[in-house]
């Protein structure tokens, strides 16, 4: 149980550093599309971990994983888009 | 050694899959209203409360936290131990609540409402939608925890716990999309 | 027939497919009268002829409804229906009602029928859809409460199953929406707003329950897959219905009047709506190929399997080339429209009632399935009705284009009666599919009455 335990408290610690920079981002006024890009490069890190270590699903084999997956990726490159059109 | 189905009933992943359809969709949604608003969605977002939002990621991610120590120790046979914690992320859950309706409350006696305009209709919307799950989610989790406390669920059996577990995790996921997009970025 | 009382199931089924007969043969005039206004005037106007068309279709699928829940809830209740007696009243109360309702509209003047029928001690007439006399609507609401009671009974005190449920389920919420057809409010928009709660609310909502619990039923029967992997897929299929289809009423507030943001959460949910018609046809081609048995009933299957298709097809498909607020804002009430209504009733609830009572006729008459000469020509009538309906749609999709086209979107839009002269050939070719499709439900009807042929049985279709 440790082990498990650990690994899911630094995933914890990493998803709360990443919120409090994109908070610090927020905060400090930063935009333009280099910065939107780091901010949904944040989104993927933060939400692949939770699909990998909370979900669990880093620990299965099905192929339905790849949905949710797939659905993050779509999701920020479609966003990621829409503000690079908007530019 | 990897498993090979998805953690809990299938049925609840298609429900999951379900909403990130709806969700994803309204976050495009949001951001290309936003392509065609760029001046409006830049200044508005100014006028949200974003500590509010920023401390409320924090909330979900450390409830969902907790929620995968509860499933950690069920799986070692520990039932007291997995409601403790379920218990505990229900009452993280429940701060988010309070939280998102002192935001509601704020911005309801400033008088925006759906009406106001585009951004706040997509701000309101989101998060109002996004909320509604999170009790949706404090429910099913509240009736996992009973369970686990009354001794339903075992290291061999608890379909039950991941089954809610993966729900949470949901809403969980998509609010960490949500935050940023909704009062971050600009 | 395991169970004495399912017997009642017949009579519905039988009005059903008479009314089903009115409807299109009214469905005929009404489009002749497309192309030749003067047809039948005065004695049978369009707006009566339309009238009767539509509430034809509801009344009939209401009938095959009943018919359906009568046959399948002794069975899968493990119980005798708690009356047979009252089925048979409400039956003949609910004809009578309905005939004398369709002969109102015929022989009396709209005005001096809510006259006859005190309609101004409580007015509800008046609205597409909902043109019934108050006492009429009185009288279905009677009817249904009977109904529910009857049903509701014999499944609460019985074998309760997912399959019965969900259609309890479906009907009560039925009964409840049609509640919405007595607030008849002064405010024009909230007029409007609530009438799609009886509209809206039935086929994108409690009659999706109905239908996917009749599928879920015939499968189970036919196919022999166990019941818990069918009763799985019904219970995603209807919440995805849910989830899509409530707040997707609002693809319906777009211009009446109501808040602009109407047009974004009706466009982002009703988008979803065509989700669980798909997911009923993955489900039905699954089950189907996972069979542990070849049922005798082949036109059974045939339906089931083009009810999901269809009804994917038209309320899915066609649902969605119109429901995004850009699109709708032009193609609003245009043959479009016409065009998905129609496919969308035919394919998803036409059909249903159809495949329902292919399958349960032959043993309300004491087969298991029909003789072999019966069964090729109601899968006959099933090719006819379906593909000529596709293309009556076609038709009326390229006549709708073409309205919107000229009428709305060019740089010098037409007036309406310039722009329906332009369109008369695709109404026309509507009218000649129309007639194909009442060949085929004749055919239909004539397949209840022939019999022969040999049966072949390649492997045993013993119960599995």
């Amino acid at each position: 149980m440790l082990t498990a335990n650990r690994k899911a408290l630094y995933v914890w610690l990493a998803l709360v550093l990443l919120t409090l920079v994109t908070y610090a981002v927020g905060k400090l006024g930063y935009a333009g599309m280099s910065v939107v890009a780091m901010l949904l490069l944040s989104v993927s890190i933060k939400g692949q971990l939770v699909i990998d270590y909370f979900m669990g699903l880093a620990q299965v084999q099905s192929r339905w994983k790849w949905v949710v997956t797939v659905w993050l990726l779509s999701v920020v490159l479609l966003i990621g888009l829409a503000y690079w059109t908007s530019v | 050694m990897k498993k090979q189905d998805l953690p809990g009933d299938f049925a609840i992943w298609i429900f999951i899959f379900a909403e990130l359809l709806v969700f994803g969709i309204f976050f495009l949604a949001y951001a290309f209203a936003r392509a065609a608003n760029v001046e409006l969605f830049n200044e508005y977002q100014q006028h949200l409360d974003r500590e509010s939002g920023a401390i409320n990621t924090v909330v979900l991610i450390t409830s969902s936290f907790f929620v995968v120590l509860a499933v950690n120790a069920i799986r070692h046979n520990a039932a007291q131990l997995c409601a403790r914690w379920i218990g505990l992320a229900v009452l993280l859950g429940g701060v988010f609540v309070y939280l998102k309706l002192l935001e509601f409350g704020s911005k309801y006696a400033d008088g925006i409402t759906l009406s106001t305009n585009t951004f706040y209709m997509f701000y309101l919307s989101l998060t109002f939608f996004h909320f509604m799950h999170v009790l949706m989610g404090m429910v099913i989790l509240t009736v996992v925890a009973v369970k686990a406390w009354q001794g339903a669920y075992s290291a061999e059996t608890h379909t039950g716990v991941e089954t809610g577990a993966s729900y949470w995790h949901m809403v969980d996921l998509v609010w960490i999309v949500l935050f940023p997009l909704v009062y971050v970025m600009h | 027939m395991k169970y004495q009382s399912q017997a009642v199931a017949k009579p519905y089924f039988i009005a059903a497919i008479g009314l089903f007969v009115g409807q299109i043969l009214f469905g005929l005039i009404l489009g002749m009268q497309y192309v030749w206004g003067d047809f039948m005037f005065p004695e049978i106007p369009f707006n009566v002829a339309r009238m009767v068309h539509t509430n034809l279709l509801i009344v009939w699928l209401l009938f095959g409804f009943m018919g359906a829940a009568y046959y399948l809830v002794p069975e899968e209740a493990e119980r005798e229906l708690q009356s047979p007696f009252l089925a048979w009243a409400l039956f003949w109360i609910f004809l009578i009602a309905g005939a004398l309702t369709v002969l109102g509209y015929l022989l009396v003047p709209y005005a001096q029928l809510a006259d006859i029928t005190m309609n101004d001690l409580l007015p509800t007439m008046g609205r597409e859809f909902l043109e019934q006399p108050t006492i009429t609507k009185v009288g279905i609401v009677i009817v249904a409460l009977g109904f529910l009671y009857n049903i509701g009974v014999t499944i609460l005190a019985g074998r309760k199953t997912v399959v019965s449920l969900v259609l309890l389920t479906g009907l009560v919420g039925l009964a409840v929406f049609f509640l919405f057809a007595f607030y008849n409010p002064t405010n024009v928009v909230d007029d409007k707003y609530y009438w799609w709660w009886v509209v809206h609310l039935w086929v994108e909502g409690v009659w999706e329950l109905i239908m996917g619990a009749i599928l879920a039923y015939v499968l189970i029967k036919v196919t022999g897959v166990d019941r818990e992997v069918i009763e799985k897929w019904l219970y995603v299929i209807i919440a995805m219905t849910l989830i899509t289809g409530i707040i997707g009423t609002g693809h319906h507030y777009y211009w009446i009047g109501t808040p602009d943001y109407w047009q974004w959460w009706g466009s982002i949910f009703s988008a979803m709506e065509p989700i669980p018609f798909f997911m009923m046809t993955v489900f039905a081609f699954n089950m189907v190929n996972r069979r542990r048995r070849e049922h005798p009933n082949k036109a059974t299957v045939l339906w089931a399997l083009g009810t999901a298709v269809m009804a994917f097809l038209g309320a899915g498909v066609w649902g969605f080339l119109h429901t995004l607020a850009p699109i709708n804002y032009y193609t609003h009430g245009s043959q479009v429209t016409a065009a998905h209504g129609h496919m969308a009733f035919y394919g998803a609830y036409v059909m249903i009632v159809l495949t329902i009572i292919s399958y349960a006729m032959p043993i309300l008459r004491g087969q298991e399935a029909s003789d072999p000469r019966s069964q090729v020509l109601e899968m006959w009538s099933f090719w006819l009705m379906t593909v000529s309906m596709v293309f009556i749609t076609l038709f009326l999709t390229g006549a709708g284009v073409l309205q919107v086209w000229l009428q709305r979107y060019t740089e010098d839009p037409q007036p309406f009666m310039v722009v329906q002269e332009k369109i008369e050939m695709f109404y026309w070719l509507r009218e000649l599919a129309g007639a194909v499709f009442l060949i085929g439900l004749i055919v239909y009807v004539i397949s209840f009455f022939v019999k022969g042929g040999e049966r072949v049985t390649i492997g045993s279709s013993d119960t599995a």
